[in-house]
Protein backbone atom coordinates (compact mmCIF):
# COMPACT_ATOMS: atom_id res chain seq x y z
CA UNK A 1 0.00 0.00 0.00
CA UNK A 2 1.18 3.48 -0.83
CA UNK A 3 1.87 5.81 2.07
CA UNK A 4 -0.59 8.65 2.27
CA UNK A 5 0.91 11.41 0.26
CA UNK A 6 2.56 14.17 2.22
CA UNK A 7 3.16 16.81 -0.41
CA UNK A 8 1.36 18.11 -3.41
CA UNK A 9 4.30 17.08 -5.60
CA UNK A 10 3.39 13.40 -5.34
CA UNK A 11 0.07 13.54 -7.13
CA UNK A 12 -0.98 16.37 -9.41
CA UNK A 13 -4.46 17.83 -9.09
CA UNK A 14 -6.14 19.42 -12.06
CA UNK A 15 -9.17 20.11 -14.20
CA UNK A 16 -10.84 18.64 -17.23
CA UNK A 17 -11.00 21.50 -19.75
CA UNK A 18 -14.22 22.56 -21.44
CA UNK A 19 -14.91 24.78 -24.45
CA UNK A 20 -17.76 26.85 -23.00
CA UNK A 21 -17.03 30.45 -21.91
CA UNK A 22 -18.86 29.81 -18.60
CA UNK A 23 -16.23 27.20 -17.75
CA UNK A 24 -13.44 29.68 -18.37
CA UNK A 25 -15.10 32.20 -16.02
CA UNK A 26 -15.67 29.55 -13.37
CA UNK A 27 -12.12 28.19 -13.25
CA UNK A 28 -10.06 31.31 -13.99
CA UNK A 29 -9.60 32.11 -10.25
CA UNK A 30 -8.07 28.65 -9.76
CA UNK A 31 -5.53 29.33 -12.51
CA UNK A 32 -4.91 32.83 -11.11
CA UNK A 33 -4.10 31.30 -7.71
CA UNK A 34 -1.73 28.81 -9.40
CA UNK A 35 -3.70 25.83 -8.10
CA UNK A 36 -4.09 23.90 -11.35
CA UNK A 37 -1.12 21.57 -11.67
CA UNK A 38 -2.29 19.49 -14.60
CA UNK A 39 -5.12 19.62 -17.15
CA UNK A 40 -7.01 17.05 -19.16
CA UNK A 41 -8.41 17.65 -22.61
CA UNK A 42 -11.02 15.56 -24.40
CA UNK A 43 -9.43 16.32 -27.73
CA UNK A 44 -12.09 14.66 -29.87
CA UNK A 45 -14.82 17.04 -28.70
CA UNK A 46 -12.63 19.78 -30.12
CA UNK A 47 -12.14 18.21 -33.54
CA UNK A 48 -13.71 20.45 -36.16
CA UNK A 49 -14.33 23.25 -33.65
CA UNK A 50 -12.33 26.37 -32.94
CA UNK A 51 -11.05 26.63 -29.34
CA UNK A 52 -11.12 30.02 -27.64
CA UNK A 53 -7.85 31.91 -27.36
CA UNK A 54 -7.85 31.12 -23.62
CA UNK A 55 -8.30 27.39 -24.14
CA UNK A 56 -5.71 27.28 -26.89
CA UNK A 57 -3.17 29.02 -24.65
CA UNK A 58 -3.86 26.73 -21.68
CA UNK A 59 -3.42 23.65 -23.89
CA UNK A 60 -0.12 24.94 -25.24
CA UNK A 61 1.19 25.94 -21.81
CA UNK A 62 0.44 22.59 -20.18
CA UNK A 63 1.65 20.68 -23.22
CA UNK A 64 5.00 22.43 -22.94
CA UNK A 65 5.17 21.55 -19.24
CA UNK A 66 4.26 17.90 -19.98
CA UNK A 67 1.24 18.31 -17.74
CA UNK A 68 -1.44 17.66 -20.32
CA UNK A 69 -3.54 14.48 -20.29
CA UNK A 70 -5.62 13.26 -23.23
CA UNK A 71 -9.04 11.73 -22.72
CA UNK A 72 -11.01 10.55 -25.75
CA UNK A 73 -14.76 10.16 -25.60
CA UNK A 74 -15.79 8.68 -28.94
CA UNK A 75 -13.36 5.89 -29.90
CA UNK A 76 -15.79 3.20 -28.72
CA UNK A 77 -13.15 0.73 -27.60
CA UNK A 78 -15.48 -2.28 -27.27
CA UNK A 79 -17.53 -1.71 -30.41
CA UNK A 80 -17.52 -5.09 -32.16
CA UNK A 81 -18.80 -3.82 -35.50
CA UNK A 82 -16.50 -3.49 -38.49
CA UNK A 83 -16.83 0.15 -39.48
CA UNK A 84 -14.53 3.06 -40.28
CA UNK A 85 -15.34 4.78 -37.00
CA UNK A 86 -12.15 3.74 -35.21
CA UNK A 87 -9.76 4.13 -38.15
CA UNK A 88 -11.10 7.61 -38.84
CA UNK A 89 -10.76 8.49 -35.15
CA UNK A 90 -7.17 7.20 -35.10
CA UNK A 91 -6.32 9.28 -38.19
CA UNK A 92 -7.48 12.37 -36.32
CA UNK A 93 -5.49 11.32 -33.27
CA UNK A 94 -2.31 11.06 -35.37
CA UNK A 95 -2.75 14.72 -36.24
CA UNK A 96 -3.61 15.63 -32.65
CA UNK A 97 -0.46 14.16 -31.10
CA UNK A 98 1.71 15.98 -33.61
CA UNK A 99 0.50 19.30 -32.21
CA UNK A 100 0.14 18.69 -28.49
CA UNK A 101 2.23 16.58 -26.13
CA UNK A 102 0.03 14.35 -24.02
CA UNK A 103 1.54 12.51 -21.04
CA UNK A 104 -0.96 9.72 -21.48
CA UNK A 105 -4.20 9.06 -23.33
CA UNK A 106 -7.30 7.35 -22.03
CA UNK A 107 -10.64 6.27 -23.40
CA UNK A 108 -13.79 4.66 -22.00
CA UNK A 109 -14.77 1.10 -21.24
CA UNK A 110 -17.89 0.14 -23.20
CA UNK A 111 -19.31 0.76 -26.67
CA UNK A 112 -20.84 3.88 -28.15
CA UNK A 113 -22.10 2.72 -31.49
CA UNK A 114 -23.16 -0.34 -33.40
CA UNK A 115 -24.76 -1.26 -36.69
CA UNK A 116 -26.51 1.82 -37.98
CA UNK A 117 -26.20 3.91 -34.85
CA UNK A 118 -23.86 6.40 -33.27
CA UNK A 119 -24.08 6.95 -29.56
CA UNK A 120 -22.39 9.57 -27.42
CA UNK A 121 -22.65 7.82 -24.05
CA UNK A 122 -21.11 4.39 -23.50
CA UNK A 123 -23.04 1.24 -22.65
CA UNK A 124 -21.57 -1.82 -20.90
CA UNK A 125 -20.43 -4.93 -22.73
CA UNK A 126 -20.63 -8.43 -21.19
CA UNK A 127 -17.22 -10.02 -20.58
CA UNK A 128 -16.84 -12.54 -23.39
CA UNK A 129 -13.82 -13.87 -25.26
CA UNK A 130 -14.83 -11.97 -28.39
CA UNK A 131 -15.40 -8.69 -26.55
CA UNK A 132 -12.02 -9.06 -24.87
CA UNK A 133 -10.34 -9.70 -28.22
CA UNK A 134 -11.99 -6.63 -29.74
CA UNK A 135 -10.94 -4.42 -26.83
CA UNK A 136 -7.33 -5.61 -26.88
CA UNK A 137 -7.06 -4.99 -30.64
CA UNK A 138 -8.52 -1.52 -30.28
CA UNK A 139 -6.17 -0.65 -27.39
CA UNK A 140 -3.15 -1.88 -29.35
CA UNK A 141 -4.19 0.32 -32.28
CA UNK A 142 -4.59 3.25 -29.90
CA UNK A 143 -1.20 2.65 -28.29
CA UNK A 144 0.52 2.47 -31.67
CA UNK A 145 -0.77 5.90 -32.67
CA UNK A 146 -0.53 7.56 -29.26
CA UNK A 147 3.07 6.49 -28.49
CA UNK A 148 2.38 7.24 -24.80
CA UNK A 149 0.75 5.10 -22.10
CA UNK A 150 -2.89 4.35 -22.91
CA UNK A 151 -5.71 3.41 -20.60
CA UNK A 152 -9.42 2.97 -20.04
CA UNK A 153 -11.92 4.56 -17.68
CA UNK A 154 -14.43 2.48 -15.75
CA UNK A 155 -18.08 2.94 -16.71
CA UNK A 156 -20.93 4.24 -14.52
CA UNK A 157 -23.90 2.66 -16.22
CA UNK A 158 -24.67 -1.03 -15.70
CA UNK A 159 -27.64 -3.20 -16.58
CA UNK A 160 -27.13 -5.62 -13.71
CA UNK A 161 -24.96 -6.55 -10.75
CA UNK A 162 -22.83 -8.84 -12.92
CA UNK A 163 -21.94 -5.89 -15.14
CA UNK A 164 -20.72 -4.19 -11.98
CA UNK A 165 -18.75 -7.10 -10.54
CA UNK A 166 -17.04 -8.20 -13.75
CA UNK A 167 -15.92 -4.76 -14.90
CA UNK A 168 -12.73 -4.71 -12.83
CA UNK A 169 -11.46 -8.13 -13.98
CA UNK A 170 -12.59 -7.34 -17.53
CA UNK A 171 -10.53 -4.14 -17.48
CA UNK A 172 -7.51 -6.12 -16.31
CA UNK A 173 -8.01 -8.51 -19.25
CA UNK A 174 -8.04 -5.56 -21.63
CA UNK A 175 -5.22 -3.51 -20.12
CA UNK A 176 -2.66 -6.20 -19.34
CA UNK A 177 -1.65 -6.97 -22.98
CA UNK A 178 -0.71 -3.31 -23.57
CA UNK A 179 0.43 -2.65 -20.01
CA UNK A 180 -2.31 -0.04 -20.02
CA UNK A 181 -3.43 2.06 -17.09
CA UNK A 182 -6.74 2.37 -15.34
CA UNK A 183 -8.47 5.71 -15.09
CA UNK A 184 -10.61 5.16 -12.01
CA UNK A 185 -13.63 7.45 -12.01
CA UNK A 186 -14.82 7.72 -8.43
CA UNK A 187 -18.19 9.18 -9.33
CA UNK A 188 -18.81 6.25 -11.65
CA UNK A 189 -18.03 3.98 -8.71
CA UNK A 190 -20.39 6.09 -6.59
CA UNK A 191 -23.16 5.61 -9.19
CA UNK A 192 -22.76 1.84 -9.13
CA UNK A 193 -22.53 1.84 -5.35
CA UNK A 194 -25.85 3.66 -5.07
CA UNK A 195 -27.62 1.84 -7.89
CA UNK A 196 -26.61 -1.64 -6.75
CA UNK A 197 -26.20 -1.08 -3.01
CA UNK A 198 -22.56 -2.07 -2.75
CA UNK A 199 -20.12 -0.06 -0.57
CA UNK A 200 -17.76 2.09 -2.63
CA UNK A 201 -14.57 0.63 -1.18
CA UNK A 202 -15.83 -2.90 -1.82
CA UNK A 203 -16.37 -2.02 -5.47
CA UNK A 204 -13.04 -0.24 -5.74
CA UNK A 205 -11.32 -3.35 -4.41
CA UNK A 206 -12.55 -5.28 -7.47
CA UNK A 207 -10.40 -3.13 -9.81
CA UNK A 208 -6.70 -3.56 -10.67
CA UNK A 209 -5.59 -0.65 -8.50
CA UNK A 210 -1.91 -1.16 -9.25
CA UNK A 211 -2.77 0.09 -12.77
CA UNK A 212 -4.39 3.36 -11.68
CA UNK A 213 -2.58 6.44 -13.02
CA UNK A 214 -5.48 8.83 -12.82
CA UNK A 215 -8.64 9.45 -10.80
CA UNK A 216 -11.72 11.35 -11.93
CA UNK A 217 -13.88 13.18 -9.43
CA UNK A 218 -17.20 14.81 -10.29
CA UNK A 219 -20.81 15.28 -9.30
CA UNK A 220 -23.92 13.89 -10.91
CA UNK A 221 -27.67 13.69 -10.55
CA UNK A 222 -30.57 11.46 -9.56
CA UNK A 223 -33.14 10.44 -12.13
CA UNK A 224 -36.60 9.19 -11.28
CA UNK A 225 -37.75 6.25 -13.34
CA UNK A 226 -41.46 5.60 -12.82
CA UNK A 227 -41.12 2.26 -14.51
CA UNK A 228 -38.96 1.14 -11.61
CA UNK A 229 -41.63 1.72 -8.95
CA UNK A 230 -40.16 4.98 -7.78
CA UNK A 231 -36.59 3.74 -7.82
CA UNK A 232 -34.01 6.33 -8.58
CA UNK A 233 -30.96 5.88 -10.75
CA UNK A 234 -27.77 7.77 -10.00
CA UNK A 235 -26.27 9.11 -13.21
CA UNK A 236 -22.86 10.43 -14.10
CA UNK A 237 -24.02 13.76 -15.49
CA UNK A 238 -21.08 15.94 -14.34
CA UNK A 239 -23.45 18.73 -13.42
CA UNK A 240 -23.42 19.09 -9.65
CA UNK A 241 -21.55 19.13 -6.38
CA UNK A 242 -19.12 16.31 -5.66
CA UNK A 243 -20.75 13.96 -3.09
CA UNK A 244 -19.19 13.93 0.38
CA UNK A 245 -18.70 10.16 0.20
CA UNK A 246 -16.18 10.60 -2.60
CA UNK A 247 -14.02 12.87 -0.46
CA UNK A 248 -14.37 10.39 2.40
CA UNK A 249 -12.92 7.46 0.45
CA UNK A 250 -10.28 9.51 -1.35
CA UNK A 251 -7.38 9.10 1.13
CA UNK A 252 -7.93 5.32 1.24
CA UNK A 253 -8.08 5.14 -2.56
CA UNK A 254 -4.91 7.19 -2.96
CA UNK A 255 -3.18 4.91 -0.50
CA UNK A 256 -4.11 1.85 -2.54
CA UNK A 257 -3.00 3.21 -5.94
CA UNK A 258 0.82 3.10 -5.99
CA UNK A 259 1.17 4.49 -9.56
CA UNK A 260 -1.32 7.34 -9.20
CA UNK A 261 -0.18 10.42 -11.12
CA UNK A 262 -3.15 12.78 -11.40
CA UNK A 263 -6.57 13.57 -9.97
CA UNK A 264 -8.93 15.48 -12.24
CA UNK A 265 -12.13 17.34 -11.35
CA UNK A 266 -14.76 17.13 -14.09
CA UNK A 267 -17.66 19.50 -14.71
CA UNK A 268 -19.49 19.79 -18.04
CA UNK A 269 -19.21 23.31 -19.39
CA UNK A 270 -22.78 23.43 -20.66
CA UNK A 271 -24.16 22.75 -17.16
CA UNK A 272 -22.56 25.81 -15.54
CA UNK A 273 -25.06 28.52 -14.63
CA UNK A 274 -23.10 31.50 -13.35
CA UNK A 275 -26.28 33.19 -12.12
CA UNK A 276 -26.83 30.23 -9.79
CA UNK A 277 -23.34 30.39 -8.28
CA UNK A 278 -22.04 27.29 -10.06
CA UNK A 279 -18.65 28.97 -10.43
CA UNK A 280 -18.33 29.23 -6.66
CA UNK A 281 -19.38 25.59 -6.27
CA UNK A 282 -16.76 24.42 -8.75
CA UNK A 283 -14.05 26.45 -7.05
CA UNK A 284 -15.11 25.12 -3.63
CA UNK A 285 -15.07 21.54 -4.89
CA UNK A 286 -11.64 22.01 -6.42
CA UNK A 287 -10.13 23.56 -3.31
CA UNK A 288 -11.63 20.83 -1.12
CA UNK A 289 -10.29 18.17 -3.47
CA UNK A 290 -6.84 19.67 -3.44
CA UNK A 291 -6.84 19.94 0.34
CA UNK A 292 -7.93 16.30 0.65
CA UNK A 293 -5.14 15.21 -1.65
CA UNK A 294 -2.42 17.23 0.03
CA UNK A 295 -3.40 16.49 3.62
CA UNK A 296 -5.03 13.10 3.24
CA UNK A 297 -8.30 14.09 4.81
CA UNK A 298 -11.70 15.06 3.53
CA UNK B 1 -8.45 -14.94 -35.51
CA UNK B 2 -10.03 -18.20 -34.41
CA UNK B 3 -13.24 -19.02 -36.25
CA UNK B 4 -15.18 -19.29 -32.98
CA UNK B 5 -13.94 -15.90 -31.81
CA UNK B 6 -14.85 -14.38 -35.18
CA UNK B 7 -18.32 -15.90 -34.93
CA UNK B 8 -18.66 -14.61 -31.38
CA UNK B 9 -17.55 -11.18 -32.54
CA UNK B 10 -20.25 -11.13 -35.19
CA UNK B 11 -22.73 -12.18 -32.53
CA UNK B 12 -21.53 -9.38 -30.26
CA UNK B 13 -21.71 -6.84 -33.08
CA UNK B 14 -25.28 -7.91 -33.81
CA UNK B 15 -26.17 -7.68 -30.12
CA UNK B 16 -24.75 -4.17 -29.83
CA UNK B 17 -26.47 -2.93 -32.97
CA UNK B 18 -29.83 -4.42 -32.05
CA UNK B 19 -29.62 -3.23 -28.46
CA UNK B 20 -29.05 0.33 -29.60
CA UNK B 21 -31.84 0.08 -32.14
CA UNK B 22 -34.33 -1.23 -29.58
CA UNK B 23 -33.38 1.31 -26.91
CA UNK B 24 -33.50 4.13 -29.43
CA UNK B 25 -36.67 3.25 -31.31
CA UNK B 26 -39.00 1.57 -28.83
CA UNK B 27 -41.08 3.66 -26.43
CA UNK B 28 -42.89 0.83 -24.66
CA UNK B 29 -40.87 -0.49 -21.72
CA UNK B 30 -42.53 -3.92 -21.83
CA UNK B 31 -41.51 -4.34 -25.45
CA UNK B 32 -37.97 -3.28 -24.61
CA UNK B 33 -37.87 -5.81 -21.77
CA UNK B 34 -38.91 -8.62 -24.12
CA UNK B 35 -36.45 -7.57 -26.83
CA UNK B 36 -33.55 -7.20 -24.40
CA UNK B 37 -34.35 -10.58 -22.84
CA UNK B 38 -34.12 -12.21 -26.26
CA UNK B 39 -30.97 -10.34 -27.28
CA UNK B 40 -29.12 -11.20 -24.09
CA UNK B 41 -30.22 -14.85 -24.27
CA UNK B 42 -29.00 -15.03 -27.87
CA UNK B 43 -25.67 -13.65 -26.70
CA UNK B 44 -25.37 -16.54 -24.27
CA UNK B 45 -26.23 -14.77 -21.03
CA UNK B 46 -28.36 -16.63 -18.53
CA UNK B 47 -30.62 -16.07 -15.52
CA UNK B 48 -31.11 -12.55 -14.15
CA UNK B 49 -28.56 -11.20 -16.62
CA UNK B 50 -31.19 -11.49 -19.34
CA UNK B 51 -33.71 -9.46 -17.40
CA UNK B 52 -32.32 -6.11 -16.19
CA UNK B 53 -34.42 -4.10 -13.73
CA UNK B 54 -36.94 -1.81 -15.46
CA UNK B 55 -35.35 1.32 -13.95
CA UNK B 56 -32.07 0.53 -15.70
CA UNK B 57 -33.77 -0.22 -19.01
CA UNK B 58 -35.73 2.99 -18.63
CA UNK B 59 -32.50 4.89 -17.95
CA UNK B 60 -30.82 3.27 -20.95
CA UNK B 61 -33.81 4.16 -23.16
CA UNK B 62 -33.59 7.77 -22.06
CA UNK B 63 -29.83 7.85 -22.50
CA UNK B 64 -30.01 6.29 -25.94
CA UNK B 65 -32.91 8.40 -27.17
CA UNK B 66 -30.97 11.47 -26.15
CA UNK B 67 -27.73 10.53 -27.82
CA UNK B 68 -28.03 7.73 -30.35
CA UNK B 69 -28.74 8.78 -33.90
CA UNK B 70 -28.89 6.70 -37.06
CA UNK B 71 -25.63 7.05 -38.97
CA UNK B 72 -27.45 8.07 -42.13
CA UNK B 73 -28.79 11.11 -40.29
CA UNK B 74 -25.63 12.00 -38.39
Amino acid sequence: MRDLIESEDDVLVGLSLMMEPEFEVAVQPLFDDDLVEIVEWSFDIGWGRQPSAWLDQVLRDYSQKSQLLGHGVSYSALDASETERQSSWLDNLKHEVQHLRYSHISEHFGFMGGGNFHLAAPLPVPRTKAATQVGIERLKDLAEVAQVPVGLENLAFAFDRDDVEEQGPFLEDLLAPVDGFLLLDLHNIYCQSKNFDVPMLELIGMYPLERVRELHVSGGSWAEHPAGSGNQVRRDTHDGKVPDEIYEVLPEVIGRCPRLHAIILERLGNTIDLSQGDDEQIQADYRRLRTAVIHGWS
Amino acid sequence: MELSVQTDREKMAKYQAELLRVLHEETNLSVVQQEVLKLRKDLGLTGDRCNPEPRFLDAAMELTKKWAVPKSKS
